[in-house]
């Protein structure tokens, strides 16, 4: 005899009990390593999904708004920028036919213009990608897209007899020319359409998901040779995009080293005695300007603006229309009209104006012009000016070679075919002396001011240099100071952004949803209804084993010692069945995935997870259950053998703790003595009541929290803003164009327009962290005006914080809370940073969110749009659309331009489905624990009538009918029922009314009161066939004796 | 020769539900001489299982004093009360309590067991088996054994480390009246071998007759019968 053979023995004799205690250890083991499984794999697909959309690429300049030579590679990847491959990258939509049916649209396209270069940086299989001409390659997503849209489509490789049948790419000819600018023109003809071929499709890790924005979702890539879509977007030669094998770091050093001038868009052309330097995008930098006049011999810059009218000073005669100069004084080959020491209130005019206005050197003129505002409205605006000299006008011409090329004015006969994106009058455009001026002189400036008071008067946030002059030549000034200062410039500052995306996209999965913490989470209420389970279940075995302790305790064996060896009982049990718990843990978490997958897909934003097996989870889930579970029955040994050992060789358990409450005297009804049983082993009936409500707590919760995130949201409170549609244009539009688009099919409709500046998406469907999320500037004026979200106080994003952040507003509180586990605050917010325009960096403080918990704008950081335009001069224009109407119809003319339209009600639908599902997935864990909990009601059943045999049998022998005594035991279980009932609902209901409340829900009083019931029945249904099947056996008077 | 076991002016009381207390021992005066053995007698609730739990330190008394072999108990802390149960006091319940997972002579062997080493106790387990009339079964569990053959396994196991005292509590309270003659018969027998002290409660005279003195239990206080 010795401690070994005591386990070995006591292992077998006990085995029914052991096996019990270690399923219920097992069930809890399995949970939480299931929970914590796919928490991982979630991970690990995340990290997986995050290879998959990089490859091997680490980090790339990316030019927004512009375009560099696509060469720019070669001397990136010479100067040891790793290997380089350059990039085309436009929106696009696709229009595909269908036989037979009214062709699909296809929104959201992701246009990449490639060569095999960009395929060698794929981390999987490399793709042999040798399309023609007029061939495209897709990625998986939009291949399975295209198909779903247009199931019609015989086979994505069809060759087609009849080219109309083939697909079609549309897409946006890029323009460095900022939209809205004025003189910058509404080119309508930027739509660009190709008819393709299918070639073949790009794996997911052969680069056919890659992306810049952090996201777990697959893009719907096009991959076209670099030359094609270059040539089909009228950018020969041209990127926007490098990628790159190499560290950031090395990257951004050749950029340093190889970028050019040139590279940034200038243009040099030598004009009649001077040099002359253009921009694409008509403005000049701020940096490159600083450079230019940095240099020993200062450049004339100049500036160019459309006056709207010139008065004389009494307002007896003007002429409308004409543009004003204003130049740099100097002189000079490259000097203009003004000259050296000219004030910046006086001007030179030309001599027709002169005589236009009958006025002469010395007197003053009225002009009248229109300046943009950050807003991109119009401001009229007007000054009185004194006339410093005149300029013949002959002496004019070489003004009118100097100035930019403005688009929609070239080539233009007549005044009134003037296209320069402002509104005109047309009938001061049919002016017969300005329009005999125009064929005269096209648009040469009438007025000249220096380059100071141009600034003052017409500059923006756009720039206020649009050509700058050097006396000299091409090839002086090329290859000269004015080059070499050029050349010191900071390319960032010029829009060539080094991108971190390797690192981004790692901290980006790292820095995601702790899901194990969330799954553990969830899984919770049902991991601990299996231990308090598996508690109830040892305390039932220690309970039949009084006797036995109680005899080691009278042979003397210290009461340490009885404890040491009972544990190691119970370890050489529970050990090993947390261990195989685990290990069946890892079937739960391919079942759970399997459901992530397919019916709550939703949860994952339709994320692909892969399961996994993950040793450290294992242990960890095995160990903790094990563990704990061994506490609690060190715990309960404890106490165990503490008891007297009278008590305990007797087999005699706690005594009657309620029976004080029993009414005096023989009229205790046969219920009330069934619920003062409960009183006998408190600790049990607690435990128990403790199971019910563990297993209650969590669906009562749910039910509570489960909402509809449709409702209400037409409100102007609600989700939407009392926005019906938002729409997105496939370019940025100015607020005017966009407006009459979208009225043009919903006429009267309140439209508010939105500038955006890409970023990751930071809700609830992006499931990696948002490390840069995207920032929406908003019309502040209007959305308070319009009460849009309620009581937001818009008016605070125009309010400085002081420091050198703006304030920003989540775009709801899932935004800040779940999207970017952010803080708001004006002093304590979390701070975003941006390049912004000029080389600066705009940082951004979240101040406070939309009052809704799930909104439209979910996932967007909000700033005033007036710091957002002075910031991002380059992203001019408005891409999204809020648009309220009545109407419901989706214009299906807005499609075929690629708009991309959804209901407030739908985008809030798609929100609230992952969020749905979570609870669903709740529920239906939380279900499981309940069933849990009544399994638990049940043992206790039956362990109560196998230990109350003698009192039930004397009941019996007393006259009471089965049927009684069936409900005797019914109504000490259903006090049980009651109590855990109390216990989960009561403690779930404190906890969530108020939070209910906040949301301005209802209480789904009917489907909680279903719960209840239907627990109650469960419990009571399971109790009564217990009973009944224990009390069919015969309750012999003899065995009182037993 | 001096007592083995002497009790002085023991009281013990227990509170009842309603918060009434039960007076059960009212001031126990008992002395039994080394080698002696005494039956204590008395109707059922009179307190003689009390009196035997407080003789063989598996209880307190709230007043007086217990001596065993010079050693007053109420002195003890609990560890030297599970030591000197473990090594000087033997005890027989009503019901056998044999481990049932155990054999019969792994059932003797766990009271060495309990306190120390097995390995010296092997031969003295088995001769005691044999002694009882259980040398054939000695690896029977319970299951397999009679109420009393499980009964003298119990003896057995409780005379193992040859105890200076024997407590026995209603020994043959779960038997039939021929098998609690053998029973009675068995613990004499063996009491006198190994010169233990025996202290028996029991509301039988006939195992009291076999006794060598007998007191009376009544109303917390002992009595000649």
């Amino acid at each position: 005899m010795n401690t070994a053979l005591w386990l070995v023995r006591s292992l077998r004799y006990h085995g029914r009990q052991h096996l019990c205690l270690a399923g219920g250890a097992a069930l809890a083991a399995a949970i939480l390593a299931g929970a914590l499984l796919t928490g991982r794999a979630l991970e690990q697909s995340l990290a997986r999904l995050a290879s998959e959309r990089l490859g091997g690429i680490r980090s790339a300049v990316a030019l927004k708004g512009a375009l560099a030579p696509a060469a720019l590679a070669d001397r990136l990847q010479s100067a040891g920028g790793g290997a380089v491959a350059p990039l085309l990258q436009l929106p696009g939509v696709v229009r595909v036919p269908q036989s037979g049916g009214e062709p699909v649209f296809i929104p959201g396209v992701q246009c990449l213009g490639v060569d095999e270069r960009f395929f060698r940086l794929a981390a999987g299989r490399q793709t042999p990608f040798r399309p023609g001409p007029e061939e495209a390659y897709l990625s998986r997503r939009l291949a399975a897209d295209w198909l779903a849209r247009a199931p019609k489509t015989a086979s994505l490789c069809v060759k087609p007899e009849v080219p109309w049948e083939l697909p079609q790419l549309m897409v946006a000819r890029p323009s460095p020319v900022p939209v809205g600018l004025p003189l910058g023109a509404a080119v309508d003809d930027r739509e660009a359409r190709l008819r393709f071929r299918v070639a073949g499709e790009v794996a997911d890790d052969a680069l056919g998901r890659f992306d810049l924005r952090v996201t777990q979702r697959a893009p719907r890539n096009l991959f076209l040779a670099h030359a094609a879509l270059a040539r089909l977007a009228g950018a020969d030669g041209m990127a926007n995009l490098w990628v790159s094998d190499a560290e950031p770091g090395a990257l951004r050093e050749a950029l340093q080293r190889v970028w050019r001038p040139e590279d940034s868009g200038l243009a040099v052309t030598q004009q009649a005695g001077f040099v002359r330097l253009t921009h694409a995008r008509l403005y000049f930098p701020a940096s490159q300007v600083e450079a230019l006049q940095r240099t020993d011999s200062p450049p004339v810059l100049a500036n160019y603006h459309l006056a709207d009218r010139f008065e004389n000073a009494a307002g007896t005669r003007r002429t409308p229309y004409g543009f004003i100069a204003a130049l740099t004084p100097a002189a000079g080959a490259a000097a203009g009209p003004v000259p050296l020491g000219m004030g910046d209130d006086e001007v030179v005019i030309s001599g027709w104006l002169a005589e236009r206005l009958g006025i002469g050197t010395g007197e003053t003129l009225r002009l009248h012009w229109r300046r943009l505002d950050t807003t991109g409205s119009l401001v009229a605006t007007q000054r009185l000016l004194t006339v410093r000299g005149i300029v013949p006008q002959e002496r004019l011409a070489g003004e009118r070679a100097a100035m930019p090329d403005f688009p929609g004015l070239s080539d233009v006969e007549s005044c009134a075919d003037w296209d320069i994106g402002l509104p005109m009058d047309d009938e001061a455009l049919r002016d017969a002396d300005n329009e005999s001026y125009w064929r005269a002189f096209g648009a040469t400036p009438k007025l000249y001011m220096t380059h100071a008071a141009g600034r003052a008067c017409f500059g923006s946030h756009l720039g206020d240099t649009m050509v700058v002059r050097f006396d000299g030549t091409v090839g002086s000034v090329t290859s000269g100071p004015v080059w070499r200062a050029l050349a010191q410039v900071d390319p960032a500052s010029l829009g060539f952004e080094i991108l971190s995306l390797a690192a981004a996209g790692a901290q980006a999965v790292a820095q995601t949803t702790d899901f194990r913490q969330l799954f553990v989470g969830m899984s919770f209420c049902m991991m601990a209804a299996a231990l308090l389970l598996t508690l109830l279940l040892a305390q039932l075995a220690f309970d039949r084993r009084r006797g036995e302790i109680g005899l080691l305790k009278a042979c003397g064996m210290p009461v340490v010692r009885i404890r040491r060896v009972l544990l190691a009982e119970a370890a050489l049990i529970l050990v090993p069945a947390s261990l195989a718990g685990g290990l069946c843990g890892g079937l739960l978490s391919r079942g759970l995935i399997w459901s992530l997958n397919q019916a709550w897909s939703a949860a994952v934003a339709d994320t692909r997870v892969w399961p996994v097996f993950d040793v450290p989870s294992w242990l960890l889930a095995a160990g903790a259950v094990g563990g704990l579970a061994l506490l609690m029955l060190a715990g309960l040994l404890r106490q165990r053998v503490r008891e007297p050992v009278v008590a305990l060789v007797r087999g005699e358990g706690p005594p009657m703790r309620l029976a004080r409450w029993r009414r005096p005297g023989d009229g205790v009804e046969l219920y009330a003595a069934a619920l003062l049983n409960l009183g006998r082993e408190p600790a049990r009936s607690l435990l128990v009541a403790a199971l019910l409500a563990a297993g209650l707590f969590l669906p009562i919760a749910i039910l509570a929290m489960k909402h509809d995130p449709e409702a209400r949201a037409e409100a102007v409170t609600g989700g939407s803003g009392g926005f019906r549609w938002l729409a997105e244009s496939p370019n940025a539009l100015t607020a005017a164009d966009g407006a009459a688009a979208l009225r043009a099919h919903w006429p009267g409709a309140t439209v508010v327009g939105v500038r955006v500046r890409e970023g990751d998406g930071a809700e609830c469907l992006s499931l990696p962290r948002a490390q840069s999320p995207e920032l929406l500037g908003v019309p502040l004026e209007t959305l308070d005006t319009l009460g849009a979200f309620g009581a937001v106080g818009w008016r605070r994003l125009s309010e400085p914080l002081g420091d050198d952040t703006v304030p920003a507003l989540a775009g709801d509180k899932t935004t800040l809370q779940y999207g970017l586990g952010a803080k708001a605050g004006a002093v304590t917010g979390t701070v975003y940073g941006y390049p912004a325009g000029q080389g600066g960096r705009l940082r951004v403080r979240i101040v406070g969110t939309l009052p809704q918990r799930v909104g439209v704008l979910q996932g967007r950081l909000l700033i005033d749009e007036r710091l957002f335009a002075s910031a991002f001069p380059e992203r001019s224009g408005y891409r999204l659309w809020l648009v309220g109407t009545e109407s419901g119809l989706r214009p299906a003319a807005l499609l075929r331009q690629g708009w991309e339209i959804e209901s407030g009600a739908e985008r809030l639908r798609a929100l609230g489905a992952m969020e749905n599902s979570y609870l669903d997935m709740f529920l239906v864990l939380g279900g499981l624990g309940a069933l849990l909990g009544v399994a638990g009601l049940a043992i206790l059943l039956l362990r109560n009538v196998e230990a109350r045999w003698a009192e039930l049998a004397l009941l019996r022998a007393l006259g009471l009918s089965r049927r009684r005594l069936v409900f005797y035991l019914l109504a000490e279980q259903m006090g049980l029922l009651t109590l855990g009932l109390l216990g989960g609902a009561v403690p779930a209901l404190l906890l969530l009314v108020p939070a209910v409340a906040k949301l301005s829900q209802e209480v789904p009083a009917g489907p909680l009161a279903l719960l209840l019931l239907g627990y109650v029945a469960i419990g009571a249904g399971t109790t009564l066939a217990a009973a009944r099947r224990v009390l069919r056996r015969p309750l012999a008077l003899a065995r009182l004796t037993e | 020769m001096g007592s083995v076991i002497d009790a002085r002016g023991v009281t013990r009381s227990f509170a009842t539900d309603g918060g009434v207390r039960i007076e059960v021992l009212r001031g126990i005066d008992l002395s039994v001489p080394a080698g002696g053995s005494l039956a204590l007698v008395g109707p059922s609730g009179s307190g003689k299982s009390t009196l035997l739990a407080i003789l063989g330190a598996l209880d307190r008394p709230d007043g007086g004093e217990v001596w065993l072999d010079g050693q007053e108990l109420g002195a003890l802390a609990e560890p030297a009360r599970e030591a000197l149960r473990g090594r000087r006091i033997g005890f027989v319940f009503q019901q056998a309590l044999l481990l049932p997972q155990l054999t019969a002579i792994e059932n003797v062997l766990a009271a060495a067991w309990a306190v120390g080493s097995v390995a010296p106790f092997r031969e003295a387990a088995r001769r005691l088996l044999d002694r009882v009339g259980l040398g054939a079964r000695l690896h029977h569990r319970p299951s397999q054994l009679s109420g009393g053959e499980c009964q003298r396994v119990a003896l057995a196991r409780a005379l193992l480390l040859q105890p200076d005292l024997l407590l026995a509590d209603e020994p043959t309270g779960s038997v039939d009246a021929a098998v609690a003659g053998q029973l009675a018969d068995l613990l004499c027998e063996l009491q006198r071998e190994q010169l233990t002290t025996l202290v028996v409660a029991t509301h039988a005279p006939e195992i009291a007759a076999r006794l060598s003195r007998t007191l009376r239990l009544r109303d917390g206080r002992l009595a000649p019968p």
